[in-house]
């Protein structure tokens, strides 16, 4: 990357700073590139760089985040077309599905940490993989081991819950 | 028998307990997940707890036949109360709907008709029908032969499904920025067209700016008629010469506004462009193409290949002059081959009367 590239400072919840190329993390983010269009008046002709306060989130969650919005949206490190997975002939993987994958192997905790993360900076595309990852541990499940793997507590009384799956019986 | 919230059944505390549990997710985000997994499962999640008694109908996603405990290629038949209700009952903008359908009767035609339809009342952005034959051949769902309209679909893809005119012109959906079609069949396209002298199929797409054309298994274009002035004999043609815009290839008029068009010829091109691409030493369809793609930027050529993999790239480039004939921005003219034979070096022979020398 081409040193005079700018880049600027995302600080996390818990304090600790992470440096980003600014090019990148505009593409990735709409809310940090609202941010950045904010500062950049005033910052204009200063050598000084920015740090943004991002106090949703934390350093351990960011560091990931930053991690993705890299492999993804770094025109240098992406290879061929990143988003169309259309172009890709049929069979062909495309390259980043691995990283994806591998990104939302991860626990519970982790992976909804993202997921607010992700909404949050408004990426959309990590939005949609972690969303798609929390239902992939939905899928599959009875109703009981959703409740269990998530901590969900059934607050309906007996007569609610006769009602709603016989409201629903089309679906069971 | 009330049990309030502080109920124990079920009361399991949330793994690792780092205080972000799903059940503290805005109502928005849950109904995102809830639209990644096949809709049967999304409906049930009703019952699990009172907040999610009616999340489901504001899903931002509808997948039925994706997968899952949804059982793959279930007959229309068994589908219709469950699509109805679930369609019908939700309530929000839909981002996606993906519908792998099975074996249909006749009656069904018009249910699933209705489906598409009701999606794009629903705002669907992304819109995937697969009327997948469990056992082929069967006769292709025919869709409306109605024009969609809608200012939110971006991408709608449909496999074996088939489609006259009316349903191909996508003039009324502004948006649309990926359209996918596999396996399916456009048919009286040519006879509506060269009575009412409208390009079938797809007309002129003014916000597409990338298309990737892969002509395969059979592929067939029932004009056979690639550009204006062929002299293809099908009965639907007319063979006056430069017939102007009327005329002009179903599937390139449609193209005429990309950027970055590639063509990918495989063996059975030879079946697509049987008029044309058989006849010695006649390249007339890719003159068209050269010549009719006002817009067109970089031409991939990969020609005669039975896989992916290249032994031979070469790149055009006009030498000196370039022929006022052609596509005023076409620069590049990429060639991939597995093997420069005969049949290759008669496409090469023919691009240099363009003045199109290659390098490798």
């Amino acid at each position: 990357m081409a040193s005079e590239k700018k880049v600027v400072f995302l600080r996390s919840s818990d304090g600790e700073a992470f440096e980003v190329s600014e090019e990148v993390i505009s593409a990735a983010s709409v809310t940090i590139k609202g941010m950045i269009d904010e500062e950049s008046p005033s910052r204009a002709d200063t050598a000084a760089t920015t740090t943004l306060a991002i106090p949703n989130v934390t350093a351990a969650t960011l560091s990931r985040v930053l991690h993705y919005v890299n492999k993804h949206f770094d025109a240098a490190a992406v290879v061929g077309r990143p988003d169309d997975y259309i172009f890709c002939a049929p069979g062909d993987e495309h390259p980043l599905a691995r990283f994806d994958d591998d990104f939302v192997d991860v626990d519970n905790d982790t992976l909804i940490d993202l997921v607010h993360a992700a909404e949050y900076l408004h990426i959309k595309k990590l939005f949609d993989l972690t969303c798609k990852a929390v239902a992939d541990k939905l899928k599959g499940r009875t109703i009981d081991q959703i409740r269990e793997t998530f901590g969900i507590v059934n607050d309906y009384t007996v007569e609610e819950e006769v009602e709603v799956y016989r409201e629903n019986s089309w679906a069971f | 028998m009330y049990r309030g919230k502080n109920s124990k059944r079920a009361a399991v505390p949330p793994a690792g307990g780092s205080g972000c549990s799903i059940e503290a997710m805005p109502d928005g985000i849950l109904e995102h997940i809830l639209g990644f997994l096949p809709a049967p499962e999304s409906v049930r999640t009703c019952v699990l707890a009172r907040r999610w008694r009616h999340l489901w109908r504001f899903a931002t996603g509808m997948r039925v036949g994706c997968g899952g405990d949804d059982d793959f290629l279930t007959p229309v038949k068994e589908r219709r109360e469950f699509m109805d209700r679930v369609l019908l009952g939700g309530e929000s903008p839909l981002h996606t709907c993906e519908f792998k359908l099975g074996e249909f009767q006749h009656e069904d035609v018009p249910r699933v008709n209705h489906w598409l339809r009701h999606a794009m009342m629903r705002k669907v952005r992304v819109f995937s029908l697969n009327m997948s034959p469990e056992e082929a051949p069967t006769p292709y769902l025919e869709l409306d032969d109605q024009p969609l309209a809608s200012q939110h679909l971006t991408r709608l893809d449909l496999s074996y499904v088939q489609a006259r005119n009316s349903f191909l012109d996508f003039s009324s959906c502004p948006s649309l920025e990926n359209l996918v079609l596999r396996y399916c069949e456009f048919w009286s396209a040519t006879k509506i067209s060269s009575k009412s002298g409208r390009t079938p199929v797809l007309d002129s797409m003014p916000s597409l700016v990338r298309a990737f054309v892969r002509m395969i298994d059979d592929c067939e274009d029932t004009c056979d008629k690639l550009l204006d002035n062929s002299q293809c004999g099908c009965e639907y043609c007319t063979t006056s010469g430069n017939g102007g815009d009327d005329n002009h290839s179903v599937v390139l008029k449609g193209l005429s506004e990309a950027t970055d068009l590639e063509l990918i010829s495989s063996p059975e091109l030879t079946l697509f462009l049987n008029e044309c691409w058989c006849m010695p030493d006649d390249f007339t369809p890719l003159a068209c193409i050269l010549e009719h793609s006002p817009v067109l930027e970089e031409l991939t050529l990969e020609l005669f290949c039975e896989s992916s993999e290249y032994e031979v790239e070469m790149e055009g480039r006009f030498s000196v002059e370039r022929p006022t004939t052609i596509s005023k921005h076409l620069n590049i003219v990429e060639v991939k081959c597995q093997d420069v034979d005969k049949r290759v070096l008669k496409v090469l022979k023919f691009l240099c009367t363009f003045n199109i020398r290659f390098s490798f």
